[in-house]
């Protein structure tokens, strides 16, 4: 499973439970919902290709983590 | 050794509330009458060498034969910083050094000291103390950083204003943080908002701190509401899912700014992340305003120079380059390289000295992490200004007050942000 980011369409966003639905019966694992139109979860591959082929959906990455510097570090 | 009385002199400025000016003059023997002057000194006494002579042994002979008070110096310390807790029954001490002693007797035995054939010359110990209605800073004693945006001399502090940091959380026991309005919550799985990495509370401190315990300011905005959302870990780790659900928690709960020193490098050529920009546009459209840390990417002394990192990249977020104290960009400062991205901003983020999880209390570091909680304080003190301003309205407002550097927009944008 690989923690996803999924950015809908702007002007699908009304229908934004819906589209989540229909994510969910694909296989993806919802973690976050956001009114602005971002849907967060975990996926395993084949269901991020099922995701990928939705009209509404316009970009899926990996969450992409941050790392800081450690805090002994001078440069932060 | 005697004590010391300062009893007189908080007796002095509770019922008078004197003003320093006052107090130095009360306090110079030669104005003040006897009476008054005696207020103001300890019972102790100085022996102070006169101008030429150099050694003690008359005051040491003295201080033995004919006052008959026990003496020890700073000869006997050597090894070990002095303090008068050390002193035993000790009633003298020399100060060999400074040329003089502190006399702890009887006013009767120091009487025997006090002639005008000696090497030395007796005078009575002075209180030394700030009033009770001064503030603790008596003079600009401030980090570089406050100087320079010059939020030292603003007439804003950011009252009622909302300010987030999303970031690793805050150390809620700060003493200087004593009394402030402060919401929390964390998004980090299994970790409470207490900071156990130090850099959230590092850049509170630069947004919204004030002074330290010896009256040194070092935050911007320092009566601001303090959001400390943790989206990175203890660990400095954070997943884009948190710091997203941090952005939308800071925007529903009205913070006016909401200011994010973290991010992860980007590559040439690489577009802005589409979920970090709607939700940079959510917090827009709600009145918040949103700054981050272009990121420490670049090694500019041997000729690297890396894009503006994510999600200060995006275009709905303010984002921060790093100065100096002599006003250069900061060697790992990143620059606009990317189309589409724009370096709005620079703040002070070289030896940035703000508060530390107890029990360092405070540190000093540098980075585009330390410049953007200064811009994001001066964000609120514009906001407090200009009340009713829209986000769009507070980054053209920082344009204007900035200070124009003679560098490249690309590398410091509109140059140093400097408060209203």
């Amino acid at each position: 499973m690989k923690s996803v980011i999924i950015t809908i369409d702007e002007k699908e966003i009304e229908h934004l439970s819906t589209i989540t639905n229909s994510l969910v019966s694909c296989g993806l694992q919802v973690t976050n919902e956001f009114g602005f139109g971002v849907i967060t979860g975990n996926a395993d591959d084949s269901t991020i290709e099922k995701i990928k082929a939705h009209k509404e959906v316009i970009s899926l990455k990996e969450d992409q983590p941050i790392h800081l510097s450690p805090p002994d570090s001078p440069i932060q | 050794m005697k004590q010391p009385n300062l009893q007189n002199i908080s007796d002095y400025f509770i019922s008078s509330g004197s003003q320093m000016d006052e107090f130095i003059e009360a306090t110079d023997v030669k104005l003040a009458t006897k009476d008054e002057s005696a207020r103001f000194h300890t019972g102790r006494h100085l022996a102070i060498l006169k101008p030429g002579e150099t050694v003690f042994d008359d005051l040491e002979k003295d201080i033995d034969r004919e006052a008959g008070i026990r003496m020890a110096s700073t000869n006997d310390y050597k090894a070990e910083d002095f303090s008068e807790d050390l002193l035993d029954d000790a009633e003298a001490f020399i100060y060999h050094d400074l040329g003089l002693a502190l006399i702890g007797g009887e006013t009767t035995q120091v009487d025997r000291l006090n002639r005008p054939d000696k090497n030395y010359v007796i005078v009575p110990e002075k209180i030394t103390a700030i009033p009770k209605n001064q503030p603790g800073i008596l003079k600009n004693n401030s980090t570089w950083g406050i100087k320079k945006t010059k939020s030292d001399l603003s007439a804003y502090d950011g009252q009622g204003i909302k300010v987030a940091i999303l970031d690793t959380g805050m150390d809620l026991t700060h003493p200087d943080f004593a009394g402030r309005i402060i919401r929390h919550t964390s998004f980090v799985t299994g970790q409470g908002v207490q900071d156990r990495n130090g850099h959230g509370t590092h850049c509170i401190g630069t947004a919204c701190g004030n002074m330290d315990n010896s009256g040194k300011r070092y935050g911007v905005a320092k009566a601001s509401e303090i959001y400390a959302g943790k989206v990175l870990s203890n660990a400095g780790s954070g997943a884009q899912a948190w710091i997203l659900n941090g952005m939308n928690w800071a925007t529903n709960r009205g913070c006016h700014v909401i200011s994010m020193s973290l991010g992860s490098p980007v590559s040439n050529g690489q577009t802005f992340d589409p979920a970090y920009e709607r939700a940079a546009q959510y917090a827009l459209s709600k009145g918040s305003f949103v700054v981050a840390a272009s990121g420490n990417d670049s090694s500019r002394s041997i000729g690297i120079y890396r894009p503006i990192s994510s999600p200060a990249n995006c275009p709905s977020i303010f984002s921060v380059a790093a100065i100096d104290k002599n006003l250069q960009v900061a060697d790992f400062s990143n620059r606009q390289i990317n189309p589409g991205t724009t370096m709005n901003i620079a703040g002070p983020g070289v030896n940035i000295y703000s508060s530390w999880p107890i029990p360092k209390r405070y540190h000093t570091i540098s980075g585009t992490s330390m410049a953007t909680p200064h811009v994001a304080g001066i964000a609120a003190l514009i906001f407090q200004k200009n009340s009713g301003f829209t986000p769009k309205q507070i980054g053209t407002e920082i344009g204007k007050l900035a200070t124009i550097l003679p560098i490249s927009g690309i590398d410091v944008g509109r140059g140093l942000c400097v408060a209203p």
